[in-house]
């Protein structure tokens, strides 16, 4: 295996491909009697295409079908799992599906368990149409969901990004076993597959364990794909501000931010981009916290979510503002190279790598790191160092051109109208 | 590899409870607790001193100033948490920092987090009326939305079903009068009562390090005699009551033997598990609900959402399932649920946070508070034990909304 050290975060890890093609990566963790093991399809709820030879492609079928996929024929592989000692965990984001579990026991199995999962198709008619309403009931957007959903439709006028992640009742109502089935051929490919291992790991043991396993099958996509061709108008929003009701939600202020397409930040940041996504939502916390002066920290949320080719900010700010407020918010986000002064940078940056350098003793949040990073073809270990050795002209750079973008504001359960 | 655990190292020391254990995190927690009898304070005022410890304590006189000593231990965590007993409210501090082995500083993180709780907690607030205002202001805010929320309607449902003898979630505040009423003369009475009541001390980092002692010296940890469950509590079986507030859901209310050793710890702890194994897998009644356990009095309330139609079958049968002796629970059932619960218990044992709740929820209870006590426990409980545990319940009553 080859390994690779990084001095600055303390930590190793070693990489392969093996003889047939599987992409492994691996990082022991001192002392942990907890591994954490899963394999990373490189597919998730954003939609690439609309239809695969003759097969609609409904939105939600990748959410759809990494809830159901453990329904193997023969048996549970959740329960399976469980069997073990074995915590069965999925998670599908814009652009990928994980699948792992966390155990104090033996991973041996419970690997041959996950891999198996992925890399053979055995749901049956029935299983899917017989957990159809259960998993129609648990997809139901949250009202989280729902806000979130009001702000990308105010952004994007024709994105995929915009759909809710799980599809409406109709689309997963449209999901049968030839959709699952085609969906799963074209996209569960060994090229889309890492298997990512961390905490409690033996490396000559796991050596010979993928060595005596030879179970992934090396399958191309099949079928002929109707791709999805982003139209996507980047220099304007669909809706500068709306307002929405949410039941039994308190008030609460949303704000999307919508990025340029990916392929022109990164020719102008190169792999500074991707460092400068992961401090940009305690930047932009910190500064609507300082220019705002809102009640408390807990107040202002804020995440940065990619999906194919568009970027966005989602800020969420509790509480009910008048419109002074808004114009504060604008004001702010068209002065950000002025507010944001180099000393703010060095100690958002200092705060920011004392909190994940920790990660890489912790197997959860490793783990979640190495998959989250790899999304951009990064090492999580070399994201964070990256981040380390930014410098402000890099992220003052970054802050003028998004100075320029466009955003939208949505006013959750205020009592006035606009 | 290297053979650092993330053990405990002290336990009690002169019967107070003062617990040091060793990080694999790459952090330092500190942690007070303190356990402060209902009859010597006011509640409200309680909880808007912690409004004021965050915004206007004597040394960080503003909300602003006190985020700003934070980030200059490198994003240092905060957080106070509470519960809420019959007869006694705890409050948690804590501070996690990064081991400054890791970052580019000479700074001694630990320490200056351990100084920062005692500047906030052992040297008082400032007597800022504006500030007491604004915190009161936000209190009856936050008051005003729960009473409209559907937590509070279902949360006055249930207490109905103890006819008021007992309150199943209490909220912090009871009313807007209580809160308006608040002076700093109440204030200093909470300060007052926290530097007497028994508290713990925790701290989870590298143990060989001085801080430890110094957090013991700032907060003195006392012995701990704990309450016994107040088994006078008076229950009163009703029939269902109607919410009307629109929602469906249904909850059914138990109460299970004390918690008394690690083993019934243990089985609390897979409960929902199991229950949810016999009510869908084996009743196939396939509904949604949590269970949420009161370990403090052995309150059981099973929530059930969602419901389509014929609740009453599936009162009955849940009913019906909880007075049986569970013969249709399978050991492999079991069996798998304790293995589950190993991982789980391992996964707290490695993680600060949880390790602190542990030790905090384990000295309430008077058991060990040693995690591989139950790593050891686990291997050997049998389904029998689980079972007898099990039927020794009784029925209180349910409500309908």
């Amino acid at each position: 295996m080859h390994k690779l050290t990084f001095d600055g975060v303390k930590t190793a890890l070693y990489e392969e491909v093996t003889s047939y093609g599987l992409k492994v990566v691996i990082a022991p963790i001192e002392n942990s009697e907890i591994t954490v093991g899963g394999v990373y399809v490189a597919t998730g709820s954003l939609r690439h295409e609309e239809k695969i030879d003759k097969t609609k492609c409904p939105q939600g079928l990748a959410s759809y079908l990494s809830k159901i996929i453990h329904k193997a024929t023969n048996f549970d592989v959740k329960k399976k799992l469980e069997e073990l000692g074995a915590i069965y965990q999925v998670k599908c984001d814009y652009s990928s599906t994980v699948y792992s579990f966390v155990t104090s026991g033996e991973y041996q199995d419970a690997l041959d368990l996950l891999l198996g999962q992925c890399t053979n198709f055995s749901l049956t008619e029935d299983v899917v149409e017989s957990s159809k309403e259960s998993i129609i009931k648990e997809s139901m957007p949250t009202r989280n969901d729902l806000i979130r959903n009001e702000v990308l439709n105010n952004l994007y006028f024709s994105s995929h990004i915009k759909e809710l992640d799980n599809g409406t009742i109709d689309d997963m109502k449209d999901i049968h076993l030839s959709s699952l089935k085609k969906f799963f051929l074209n996209k569960y490919v060994l090229e889309n597959l890492t298997l990512f291992l961390v905490g409690k790991v033996d490396l000559k043991s796991i050596d010979e364990y993928l060595n005596t396993r030879k179970l992934i099958v090396d399958r191309k996509p099949v079928g002929k794909r109707e791709d999805y061709i982003n139209k996507e108008e980047y220099g304007q929003v669909v809706k500068p501000l709306s307002s929405l009701k949410v039941t039994d939600f308190k008030p609460c202020l949303a704000l999307g931010i919508k990025f340029l397409p990916r392929m022109e930040l990164y020719e102008r940041y190169g792999d500074n981009c991707f460092a400068i996504y992961q401090i940009l939502p305690l930047v932009f916390s910190y500064l609507l916290e300082k220019e705002l002066s809102v009640e408390t920290r807990d107040s202002i949320e804020c995440e940065l979510k990619e999906g194919g080719e568009d970027a966005y900010l989602y800020i969420t700010i509790k509480g009910q503002y008048d419109d002074a407020f808004i114009e504060k918010i604008k004001a702010t986000l068209m002065t950000l190279t002025k507010k944001f002064k180099r000393k703010d940078f060095k100690n958002l940056a200092k705060v920011f790598y004392a909190y994940h350098v920790k990660d890489f003793a912790s197997p959860q949040k490793y783990f979640d790191g190495l998959v989250n990073a790899i999304e951009n073809h990064m090492a999580y270990p070399s994201l964070i160092e990256r981040i380390h050795s930014l410098n402000y002209k890099h992220i003052k750079a970054f802050l003028k051109d998004m100075q320029a973008w466009i955003y939208s504001f949505v006013k959750v359960n205020y009592e006035e109208n606009i | 590899m290297n053979s650092i655990k993330p053990d405990h190292v002290q336990q009690v020391e002169n019967n107070a409870h003062f617990n040091v254990c060793r990080s694999i995190r790459r952090q330092q927690l500190v942690s007070v607790t303190y356990l402060i009898p209902r009859l010597n304070i006011k509640k409200e005022a309680l909880f808007i001193y912690l409004g004021m410890v965050f915004h206007s304590s004597k040394e960080y006189l503003t909300y602003r100033s006190l985020m700003k000593k934070l980030d200059s231990l490198y994003g240092a965590k905060l957080s106070v948490s509470h519960k809420i007993f019959e007869r006694d409210i705890s409050i948690t501090f804590s501070i996690v920092a990064t081991d400054d082995a890791y970052l580019h500083t000479i700074k001694n993180l630990s320490m200056e987090a351990v100084e920062l709780l005692n500047a906030l907690i052992n040297n008082g607030i400032s007597r800022d009326e504006s500030t007491l205002n604004a915190i009161k202001e936000h209190a009856c805010k936050s008051y005003e939305e729960y009473v409209k929320s559907d937590e509070y309607t279902i949360n006055q449902g249930i207490n109905e079903l103890f006819k008021n003898s007992f309150k199943y979630k209490e909220y912090m505040y009871d009313s807007l009068e209580a809160i308006n009423s608040v002076s700093f003369t109440d204030i200093e009475a909470i300060i007052s009562e926290l530097s007497n009541c028994t508290r713990f001390v925790t701290y989870i980092g590298d143990e060989k390090a001085s801080t430890a002692i110094k957090l013991k010296h700032y907060f003195k940890p006392t012995p701990f005699i704990p309450r016994v469950r107040t088994n006078d509590l008076v229950i009163n079986k009703v029939d269902s009551i109607d919410l009307n507030n629109g929602g469906k859901k249904l909850y059914i209310a138990y109460r299970y033997p004390s918690i008394n050793g690690e083993a019934t710890l243990l089985f609390t702890l897979v409960m929902e598990n199991i229950l949810k194994h016999l009510i869908n897998d084996v009743l196939k009644l396939n509904i949604n609900f949590r269970v949420n356990y009161n370990l403090f009095n052995g309150l059981v309330v099973i929530e059930i959402n969602d419901l389509v139609s014929s609740d009453k079958l599936y009162l009955e049968k849940i009913k019906e399932l909880l007075a049986s002796e569970f013969i249709e629970l399978d050991k492999s059932v079991f069996n798998k649920e304790m293995k589950v619960l190993k991982t789980k218990l391992q996964m707290i044992k490695e993680d600060d946070e949880g390790r602190n709740d542990f030790i905090v929820l384990t000295t309430y209870l008077a058991i060990s508070k040693k995690i591989d006590d139950y790593l050891d426990k686990v291997e050997k409980l049998s389904i029998e034990d689980f079972k007898s545990f099990l039927v020794h319940c009784n029925f209180i009553g349910d409500v309908k909304s």
